[in-house]
């Protein structure tokens, strides 16, 4: 049973064959998560160090020199580093929204499909409601209301997004909840609980992973956006996005300020898409 | 189809008059909008002035009787900034936000179609995967990146194009590019899937066999079939370019309505944002309004139930 059950997710895990865009992907994404993760104890410099001497030094190649391998702003601080401290609040932020989003849609279509009636409707209209609403024009809002600090950006980041694996779990449950192994279960004495989380959930795994890598590139883009119009991660704490919106009235004076940690976004973003790409076109899901 | 139009039309005015109120609320716990804009150390004096110049002395309940009233007369309150009706300092930004909107979808869609159905057509060969890398690059390139890009080649470095505002024609051209780009990826993937979807369908072949030229087929016959997709997406677009406007108004100094919400929030304008939302849903109801019923002309056959198919939303 559980054998039958978990062969979605065990398919795709156990193809051992990569494509190079895939593992070039999968490489940026190392690289990036261990900057993040392991740059600033590694590089071990103050990433708020002010250095007035060694002010918007450009990076290597540019005409800087190696002690800034990817330049300096406006206070001397080492972007490198910088962008390295930056990649962990984004790279989080983007992270936590992501796996509470999924977990609310998850549970609010299974709660949808299985009770029905007042639920369904209540819920679906709040699908419906959401699906329609630009959802960073609403975000600007509530950072209008509520204040931007780390706590409203990740409510932000995790209500995004939400009605997507709440329509795709609704709609996947309700079709399985009528397949023989369900009505197995439930004669074995199987109580609701087990049977959405061990089978129905196993079941539709793969296509909420893939759904997840199409929801992380724009949650990171949700907050880094919200970041870079000042709405976001204040300072001390630095985003991507906050940097580049900090780096951009010296932006004809030294673009590395705001273009580098820009960049870092937009590559982060497209290997995640990529993936997903290669992910749905082996798993056959259609995606859009 | 009369009914029909009139059981979403009742449905979209109960939805704004909900909206309405969440709005107002909304705004209201967001703490005392007085000393929100002007400063915690402002003095006891100047903030009863404020309140009661404002109405905001008065009970919420009251406050929020007197917010519909107001509505009701088109009187949406005044800019704490500036002093003047909130009505009038948004109107005057709304024709530059429309002006790039309108541009922006149109080049999108310029773009888009043609280069989707190309990469439908010749499936698998190499347009199809310059099509499909596109439009990867397309959407998962940050538009306040592109846009800083932009101006950096085109400012700096070429010295052709101006930085910023919307005084004349070319000042059009940066805006325009950096909102489309996105939308360029999103439209020309949804065609090419919907197209597939079609031209592997069985009437479609029984058209070609009949002797009809291909060109015949792919533009009588499958284009109008893959058409309900394609209007789902840019239903969906209209959200996303105006949130896209907001970030490119700021990049660009664009003097349009996102530009005036980013400041607004910034120096805590209250009633001038929650016009702006006020604005946004109902014009995203009527939106989604003017697609179901396009969904009926296109496609007959689709009934009452069901009717916002919606499939995930375009940023």
């Amino acid at each position: 049973m559980t054998d039958l059950s978990t062969k979605p997710l065990a398919m795709w895990l156990r193809l051992p064959k990569l494509s190079a865009a895939g593992s070039i992907c999968g490489l940026w994404l190392l690289i990036i998560v261990i900057a993040g993760f392991a740059g600033p104890a590694i590089l071990g410099i103050d990433p708020n160090g002010v250095d007035l001497l060694a002010r918007l030094r450009p990076p290597v190649g540019f005409g800087g020199t190696v002690d800034h391998l990817l330049g300096t702003d406006q206070l001397g601080r080492d972007i490198l580093i910088r962008i390295c401290h930056a990649v962990r609040v984004s790279l989080l932020l983007a992270l936590f929204g992501t796996l509470i989003g999924a977990a609310i849609g998850i549970s609010t279509g299974f709660l949808a499909a299985h009770f029905g009636g007042v639920v369904d409707d209540v819920i679906s209209t709040l699908i419906d409601f959401q699906a329609a609403m630009p959802f960073l024009i609403l975000a600007i809002a509530a950072v209008a209301t509520l204040g931007s600090n780390i706590a409203v950006l990740l409510v932000l980041v995790s209500v995004f997004g939400w009605e997507r694996y709440a329509r795709l779990s609704r709609g996947l449950a309700l079709s399985y909840l009528n397949n023989g192994y369900v009505v197995a279960a439930q004669t074995y004495g199987a109580g609701w609980g087990t049977i959405y989380s061990r089978h129905i959930l196993l079941n539709i795994l793969a296509i909420l992973i893939v759904n997840i890598t199409l929801t992380f590139p724009e949650i990171l883009m949700l907050e880094t956006t919200l970041s870079f119009l000042g709405l976001g991660v204040q300072p001390p704490h630095a985003s991507l996005g906050s940097m580049m919106n900090y780096g951009r009235d010296q932006l004809f004076k030294a673009w590395w300020i705001s273009i580098l940690p820009g960049l870092a976004i937009f590559l982060t973003t497209l290997a995640v898409s990529t993936i997903g790409d290669i992910l749905s076109n082996r798993l056959s899901i259609d995606r859009r | 189809m009369t009914m029909f139009i009139l059981s979403k039309l009742s449905r979209a005015v109960l939805t704004i008059l909900l909206a309405l109120a969440f709005a107002f609320f909304l705004m209201r716990i967001a703490g005392d909008p007085a000393l929100a804009f002007l400063g915690v150390d402002a003095t006891p004096e100047a903030v009863a002035i404020f309140r009661e110049k404002f109405g905001l002395d008065q009970p919420l309940p009251v406050q929020f009787l007197y917010y519909m009233a107001n509505l009701a007369h088109g009187d949406f309150g005044v800019s704490l900034r500036e002093g003047r009706p909130v009505i009038v300092v948004v109107s005057e930004v709304v024709p530059k936000t429309l002006q790039l909107m309108g541009l922006g979808f149109g080049l999108a869609m310029l773009i888009g179609l043609p280069a989707g159905i190309l990469a439908a057509v010749y499936r698998g060969q190499f347009i199809d995967r310059l099509v499909m890398v596109g439009s990867v690059i397309g959407f998962s390139l940050p538009n306040f990146l592109l846009g800083l890009m932009l101006l950096l080649i085109f400012t700096l470095w070429l010295r052709l194009l101006p930085s910023g505002g919307a005084d004349t024609a070319v000042s059009f051209i940066m805006p325009t590019v950096t909102l489309a780009t996105a939308f360029i990826g999103v439209v020309s993937r949804y065609t090419r899937s919907s197209m597939i979807g079609v031209l592997n369908r069985p009437f479609l072949r029984a058209a070609r066999a009949r002797g009809l030229p291909a060109s015949t087929v792919l533009w009588r016959h499958a284009l109008p079939n893959a058409a309900i997709p394609i209007v789902t997406v840019t239903g969906l677009m209209f959200g996303g370019l105006l949130g896209g406007a907001s970030v490119i108004e700021t990049v660009f100094a664009w003097p349009g309505m996102g530009r005036l919400l980013v400041t607004s929030v910034l120096s805590s304008d209250l009633p001038v944002i929650q016009f702006i939302v006020i604005l946004l849903v109902i014009t995203m109801i009527f939106t989604n309004f003017a697609v179901d019923v396009l969904y009926r002309i296109l496609d007959p056959r689709i009934g009452h139930r069901g009717s916002m198919p919606v499939a995930g939303s375009a940023r």
